[in-house]
């Protein structure tokens, strides 16, 4: 394992086509899912009657009035696909805590070859799915609590304090700037925390998910201000593209059916944007992470179970040295035993 | 005087119906009854700490009628917020246009009248009682009747001294405080409207003194108001009509308004105003394209549409610095349009209360040459710039200076005569300053216009009332906003568009002229546009506004086929041929010449009218060459058969294709697309449905990558 920088790191990420292309391809067909209760009522609506041409040449006049006859005509479509839509959210969230067990198991790892990396993310995301479940709950019960206590308190104290104070005031618009900057900080702090807290897997295999939080607290002191950096950065990134690829495909007005097949090309960049932008960002963290863990904690691959062919390849690294455990360091304490069966660390 | 002119007015009106033309407009405006029936001067003084007004009025109120008068009857409006059992309370369940009353001690408001009496000093405070006009309900204290030791005599007058305390509620239904921000309106006590018996069709002389509902506005007669304010000097004042004096004494100025024919007095007091003043110049501000619009649709020269300057007074909040051009522009539209359309606005004062953020319960009124507008500060910014709000309102409660504000119809009573009428003013207006998207322009082509909304927000609602209600008698709220605003607007769409806009507008301005400083009625309106337009608008009145009468024209199905060609015996040119497919009989065999019929194309679309309004639409048939047949459908007619042969595919049908049934409740069911054309019968409804399927996948998509990131 090489050591990098979070950000060459996370550059270097964005070379993992397949896993960007698999996170696109979930949410599309999540997406497509949950319009799919739609496609009837659209094609009544815009592909049987005018509507559907003035929509696409937005007619000044008629186009707001037949989509908003659309929507009330069609409410129980809409209705349909709302539905549709909340639990292709809750898929996606579920989809997501999967796929980051496969994500901590092999991003930043120059040891696979692309076959024993599909492997192995797979095997991960299998692995770790009811850690990163574990962890995914503590993560929403964290913010909820120190979100809801932070908007709570401060919306107490702005009635006291501005009680008087007309809409606007100097002092008004510096504390809300200051209630969003500190809850964005909160947000972010435990998003650090949390995907920490599931990269403790990448070198602990058994570690439980209580016991990880501990470890990511711990490891991720000294380095939240970089680690809240890194995330800034490529969040920056993502609605920066986001924003480009959305007015490209907002912008194109053609209404021929060539056109219309290059805005649809362009809408499945726009939904890549996020995937990319997140196994970048994930790239970054794990870099981080890795560069606070001690090297001697690191376990081989081989000896974590995990059921990749190294037949003939020969390169999978072992650790040269046996972790040492370094004197006083309680983390050690709360190590987990190793799977049962795996021979112990060489 | 006025009986003279409606004479000649009625006869002039037979001319012009007998002749079958339109009226030509302008002629004969009513001009202000005077001496007016009521005298207001008031002096008042507010306690910013307590936010209490404390007053004293005289009144004069001279009899309109030929009855004698032993009552006289007062709106105390603001006990409607004195506590939860008013009618006002109960209707409204305490809250109103997002604002909630009484959550604290310091929300409730109250008028108590300290002492009322007659110019002889006779106390009548003693014998007054709380009345229940409307059934109202028993704890209800917003009108007061006064039993008086003598009538007033036919035309006669009497004068009444009335000491009163008013304490302002929390912002709440246009009026109260904020901070030290108050907008002071309903806050005296008012004389209810006498009614002459023939008055709005009325039988007997009597009090037009509603209480007052949570859905009701006002509802009172002209007069003229000198009213002097006493605030601390810090503040800023701005009120009803012209500044005449100012006086400091201490660390208090008195400032004096004046204003003939007005029928209300409203102010506002707040030292934080940013006062902006300027004048409205004809010369300027008035597009020189409108006038000859104007002029061509009113047939009337354009040198006697000319206007007056106004001197503008704008009370900005400091955060809403940024707005000013935006209150300019609509103050400017309205100016210019009601002006034109209707006739020069005839006080020489307008001022424009911007309202706070936390005040916005008192956004959106109108009092007589004092209205407030309302905006928030986002809408100044990118990307709203062009979501015109601010501009609509400010049009909107501008145009209330003409409907209800000149036009003193009964707002309790047949909210649609001003809010209704008001509103198709400001429509028309607004989509003549700003295009078709008149209300909403967003980057990357998103926009709505005004008439948009109304349809989309009239076609959502359950068809429950008629236009015309009592505005507290609606089934909900949201009934009574529909039925008094949007349905009439697009009542009124749908009238210029039957009637063709010179029509329509002499009409409009005819009862406009007729009946400023009146109080008209429904009756008055179509009565006024019958005789403008020569036209008989009775299915408008009773199905329209007196009913709940639906349009919806649509295409139920359409269908192009190959006609079958002739197969048969037929009698052609004096002799008998056999045809088999349209071919001769053995033209088939071998040897004979192949001579090819060209191909017919049988298109049949039938359309119906599935509302029960009995009204014609235009029926459009585009064929795939290009080829349009226009045809009309008839009121009466159900349903229309058309079959049409031709030799090209049926392309597309359309009822209505240019949207001139302003009253169709739905547009979506107007067409069938059933193949592509060129040229005019070119349509992309099916690239559209791909491409916007497309979106709400990926915006469905988006969302959820949303909610992924969390996770």
């Amino acid at each position: 394992m090489k050591r990098t920088g979070a950000l060459s790191a996370g550059f270097a990420a964005l070379s993992r086509g397949r896993l960007i292309l698999l996170l696109t391809f979930c949410t599309l067909v999540l997406g497509g899912l949950s319009a799919a209760p739609l496609a009837p009522a659209m094609a009544d609506a815009f592909r049987g009657t005018l509507a559907g041409d003035h929509l696409i040449r937005n007619h000044p006049d008629f186009a707001p009035v037949e989509v908003l006859d659309f929507w009330r005509e069609k409410a129980a479509a809409i209705a349909g696909a709302r539905q549709s839509m909340l639990w292709a959210a809750l898929l996606g969230v579920l989809l997501q805590i999967f796929f980051a067990g496969g994500i901590v198991e092999t991003l930043g790892r120059d040891v696979f070859s692309v076959r024993e990396s599909r492997a192995a993310f797979w095997a991960g995301s299998r692995r770790h799915f009811g850690h990163n479940l574990k962890c995914f709950a503590l993560f929403a019960l964290l913010a909820a609590i120190a979100l809801g206590a932070w908007l709570r308190l401060t919306g107490t104290l702005a009635k006291t304090l501005f009680r008087t104070a007309p809409p606007h005031s100097a002092g008004r618009g510096a504390w809300g700037i200051l209630v969003w900057v500190v809850a964005l900080w909160i947000l972010g702090s435990l998003t650090l925390l949390y995907d920490f807290a599931r990269a403790a897997r990448r070198w602990r295999v058994g570690i439980g998910a209580l016991a990880a939080f501990r470890k990511a607290w711990r490891q991720s002191r000294g380095l939240r201000l970089r680690g809240l950096g890194v995330l800034l950065f490529w969040s920056v990134i993502a609605f920066a593209a986001l924003l480009i690829v959305f007015s490209a495909a907002w912008a194109q007005r053609t209404p021929s059916g060539p056109a219309v097949a290059v805005n649809l090309a362009l809408l499945l960049l726009l939904l890549a944007v996020r995937p990319a932008a997140r196994v970048a960002a994930w790239g970054s963290v794990l870099a981080l992470f890795d560069a606070s863990e001690p090297a001697a904690h690191r376990a081989p691959l081989a000896s974590r179970g995990i059921p990749i062919d190294v037949s003939g390849s020969g390169d999978v690294p072992q650790s040269k040295a046996p972790p040492e455990k370094p004197p006083g360091e309680s983390a050690w304490d709360d190590d987990p035993v190793l799977p049962a069966g795996l021979p112990p660390e060489a | 005087m006025t009986t003279r002119h409606a004479s000649l007015r009625r006869l002039l009106g037979s001319i012009w119906t007998a002749a079958g033309i339109a009226a030509p407009a302008g002629v004969l405006a009513a001009s202000p009854v005077r001496p007016p029936v009521v005298e207001y001067r008031i002096d008042a003084r507010l306690d910013p700490k307590t936010h209490v007004v404390t007053g004293h009025e005289r009144l004069v109120w001279r009899n309109p009628s030929d009855d004698l008068v032993s009552e006289m009857q007062f709106h105390l409006y603001l006990n409607a917020f004195k506590n939860n059992r008013s009618t006002f309370m109960r209707e409204s369940g305490g809250q109103l246009r997002g604002d909630r009353a009484g959550e604290k001690a310091e929300d409730w408001g109250a008028i108590d009248i300290l002492s009322l009496k007659n110019g002889a000093g006779t106390d009548l405070l003693a014998s007054s009682r709380k009345i229940r006009p409307d059934g109202n309900d028993r704890a209800d204290e917003t009108v007061l009747a006064v039993p008086l030791p003598s009538p007033v005599a036919p035309r006669g007058e009497i004068v009444l001294e009335i000491e009163f305390r008013s304490q302002l509620p929390r912002i709440f239904a246009r009026t109260g405080f904020v901070r030290n921000y108050h907008l002071v309106g309903q806050w005296f006590p008012k004389v209810g409207v006498y009614e002459p018996a023939g008055l709005r069709q009325r039988k007997a002389g009597g009090w037009n003194c509603h209480a007052f509902h949570a859905n009701s506005e006002f509802y009172a007669d002209f007069g003229d108001y000198d009213v002097t304010l006493s605030v601390p000097s810090s503040f800023v004042v701005g009120a009803t009509g012209r500044r005449v004096s100012e006086t400091r004494q201490g660390d208090r100025t008195s400032y004096r308004y004046v204003q003939e024919n007005v029928h209300d007095f409203a102010w506002t007091a707040d030292p934080r105003f940013v006062v902006h003043e300027y004048r409205f110049e004809p010369s300027r501000d008035v597009p020189p394209e409108w006038t000859a619009r104007a002029a061509a649709e009113l047939g009337m020269p354009a040198g006697d549409l000319a206007l007056k300057p106004v001197s503008i007074r704008l009370l900005l909040q400091p955060d809403h610095r940024a707005a000013r051009p935006a209150y300019e522009e609509g103050v400017r539209v309205a100016l210019a349009f009601y002006g034109l359309w209707f006739g020069a606005y005839p006080y020489e004062t307008l001022t424009v209360v911007d309202p706070p953020e936390d005040g916005l319960g008192s956004a959106g009124m109108e009092y007589p040459t004092f209205i407030t507008g309302g905006t928030i500060a986002p809408l100044a910014r990118w990307p709203l710039r062009k979501a015109r709000f601010t501009q609509n309102v400010t049009l909107h409660e501008f145009g209330h200076q003409y409907f209800y504000g000149m036009i003193g119809s009964n707002e309790f009573e047949e909210s649609w005569l001003d809010e209704g009428l008001n509103t198709d003013a400001e429509y028309r207006s607004m989509s003549l300053a700003f295009g078709a998207r008149d209300l909403v322009e967003l980057p990357g082509g998103i926009g709505i216009g005004s008439i948009a909304v109304a349809h989309t927000f009239s076609a959502s609602e359950k068809n429950l009332d008629p236009i015309l209600r009592h505005a507290w008698g609606y089934a909900t709220e949201s009934s009574y906003g529909v039925n008094s605003y949007m349905k009439v607007g697009l009542f009124m769409a749908q009238l210029r568009n039957d009637l063709g806009p010179e029509v329509f507008a002499r009409a409009e301005r005819a009862f406009f002229q007729q009946w400023s400083f009146r109080h008209p009625s429904t009756a008055d309106f179509f009565d006024a546009f019958e005789r403008s337009s020569g036209q008989n608008l009775s299915k408008y009145r009773s199905q329209i506004v007196l009913g709940t009468a639906r349009l919806d024209w649509q295409v139920v199905s359409a269908k192009s086929e190959r006609a079958p060609e002739d197969s048969g015996l037929f009698d052609r040119g004096g002799a008998r041929v056999i045809l088999e497919k349209g071919r001769p009989s053995g033209s088939g065999k071998k040897g004979a010449p192949k001579k090819r019929a060209p191909k017919r194309w049988e298109s049949v679309v039938l359309f119906a009218n599935t509302g029960d309004w009995p009204h014609g639409a235009g029926a459009r048939l585009v064929f795939e060459d290009g080829r349009v047949v226009d045809r009309a459908l008839s009121a009466e007619a159900r349903w229309v058969r058309l079959r049409v042969f031709s030799t090209s595919h049926l392309a597309w049908a359309a009822v209505d294709p240019d949207h001139k049934n302003a009253w169709d409740a739905n547009r979506l069911n107007d067409s069938k697309v059933l193949g592509v054309g060129r040229g005019a019968a070119d349509t992309r409804g099916r690239a559209a449905s791909f491409k916007y399927l497309g979106w709400t996948a990926a915006l469905a998509a988006l969302v959820q990558q949303l909610l992924w990131s969390l996770a």
